[in-house]
């Protein structure tokens, strides 16, 4: 599958085509500067024949289409949301338009269209972001430390490690670590193999010694 | 220097004059004299110095700042007055002069901080006369140290911190090495002052703060801590959700349900533990 796009300036079209009806259920990608976006549906219709039908008109997808508000993010358009029946859909046409003459390029990425019995991985967030209020919550604060006063220096603590964390050096000292055993082993098999040419001698250290 | 075997007028004669004529049809003989005094004595270069300094460090009480920064001027030597770059020569002084530049800006200024930085590691390393030493382990130990006790640091965090970043006395010190040593002690302190405000919450004035509670708070910071594997915007996240009110109220109050025999925790003790976990987070110098 690929999409197909050819357009004039403002005005996009890709096209996606397979070869028997499918169910969709969800259609996923990552906004590229695109403004709206309409789809079409091609649809088996009677006797045969395939016709073509509008399941989104105009979705925003830039709220203000010169600035760089919704211009990069992730959508996920849900089967619910379309204004036809999505049941058995041969190919799918994506119209995208940008008013702006701001953004020379624009498009749709990383597009995913996932059938009924696929779930789409974003739906698998952890606990604590479908969450935002825990599910239980303490009887009473009553004995506690104010949760807020903690909260702030807790989180100051954690962002001052995180400090540490970001602004790592990267430079090393080069230390040499030849501990006493390794330095043994490689004395011996220097001592074995005194008779050998130079390079392989320089191969034994580069072995026994440890940066 | 002038071409010509006659010694011609020297600079400072040179913006003299030109001064003077700049300003004489206009402000007349005293304002030229007052602008040439200034220049002379060197006090516009020594506030242009100063007022950069504020500029950079961006203090929260400038005045108290400046004083500080006057009052080490005139500590630093005679040489020093107008001329921030004079060299100090004992390694003492190289040292309290590499210490002032580092406290100069906050770590969060961070280019502030870093050009700091670079001058303190000029200076500690600018030793003899004819050649640079450079920084070597010993002079980086003694600085680290100093920031930690001039900073009041709790001694066994100090301590275990400069056990992880500590070069060895005659291995000569990166600058990135130095910088990120530097870095640590002061953020080592401000993480030691915010430990003391969390104890003031949790023990409520009384001097003696519930012990399991203490630790529930510490276990969260340190669960909070472990995500160092996932990446970024997902780890402030989950941090930020475990870290919240919400979060924290649940796991004081579970603590508390705990039958548990319910023992309390000094401010020391709780220092020590909450710096540890700090501690344990630096990347050590390899």
């Amino acid at each position: 599958m690929g999409v197909l796009v050819w357009g004039i300036p403002a005005l996009l079209w890709g096209v996606l085509v397979w070869g028997m009806p499918l169910p969709v259920q969800e259609i996923v990608f990552k906004n590229f500067y695109t403004a709206f976006l309409s789809v079409r549906v091609q649809r088996p219709g009677p006797s045969g024949s395939r016709r073509w039908v509008t399941s989104l008109r105009d979705l925003c997808l830039m709220p203000c289409p010169h600035t760089e508000q919704g211009a990069q993010d992730y959508f996920s358009l849900h089967r619910n949301q379309m204004l036809c029946d999505m049941d058995q859909v041969t190919a799918v046409r994506f119209i995208l338009r940008q008013p702006s003459p701001v953004w020379l390029q624009f498009s749709i990425e990383e597009l995913q269209i996932f059938p009924p019995g696929q779930k789409s991985p974003q739906k698998d967030f952890p606990s604590w972001l479908s969450q935002l209020t825990p599910p239980e919550q303490p009887a009473s604060l009553h004995g506690l430390p104010d949760p807020e006063k903690v909260s702030t220096e807790v989180q100051q603590m954690w962002v001052l490690t995180e400090v540490i964390r970001t602004r790592q050096a990267a430079a090393r000292i080069g230390r040499f670590d030849v501990s006493s055993t390794i330095l043994l082993r490689a004395s011996a098999w220097l001592h074995c193999q005194g008779s050998l040419p130079e390079g392989l001698l320089l191969a034994g250290w580069g072995f026994g010694v440890s940066l | 220097p002038a071409a010509g075997p006659v010694p011609a007028v020297t600079p400072k004669m040179a913006a003299y004059e030109k001064r003077r004529a700049g300003t004489a049809p206009s402000g007349g003989q005293a304002v030229g004299s007052e602008a040439e005094f200034l220049l002379r004595s060197g006090v516009t270069a020594m506030v242009r110095e100063a007022l950069l300094k504020v500029l950079e460090a961006r203090p929260e009480e400038p005045v108290s700042f400046l004083a500080d920064y006057f009052e080490r001027l005139v500590l630093g030597g005679p040489a020093a007055t107008g001329d921030a770059a004079a060299e100090p020569t004992g390694p003492p002084q190289r040292l309290a002069r590499a210490l002032w530049y580092v406290s100069l800006a906050h770590h969060s200024h961070r280019t502030a901080f870093d050009s700091n930085t670079g001058a303190a590691y000029e200076v500690l390393g600018g030793g003899g006369r004819r050649r640079a030493a450079g920084v070597d382990g010993r002079l980086y130990s003694e600085l680290l140290r100093s920031i930690c006790q001039h900073g009041e640091a709790p001694a066994e965090a100090a301590a275990a911190l400069l056990r992880r970043v500590r070069c060895r006395d005659h291995e000569a010190v990166p600058f990135d090495v130095f910088r990120y040593g530097v870095l640590t002690c002061f953020v080592l302190l401000e993480f030691a002052a915010k430990a003391d405000a969390l104890f003031a919450v949790l023990d409520g004035g009384s001097g003696a703060a519930d012990a399991r509670v203490c630790q529930a708070v510490l276990r969260a910071l340190e669960e909070a801590l472990g995500f160092g594997h996932v990446t970024q915007p997902r780890r402030y996240l989950e941090a930020g959700s475990r870290l919240g009110p919400d979060g924290l109220a649940l796991a004081m109050d579970r603590a508390l349900q705990e039958r548990k025999l319910s023992g309390s925790m000094s401010r020391e003790e709780f220092l020590k533990k909450a710096t540890a976990l700090f501690v344990a987070k630096v990347k050590p110098v390899e």
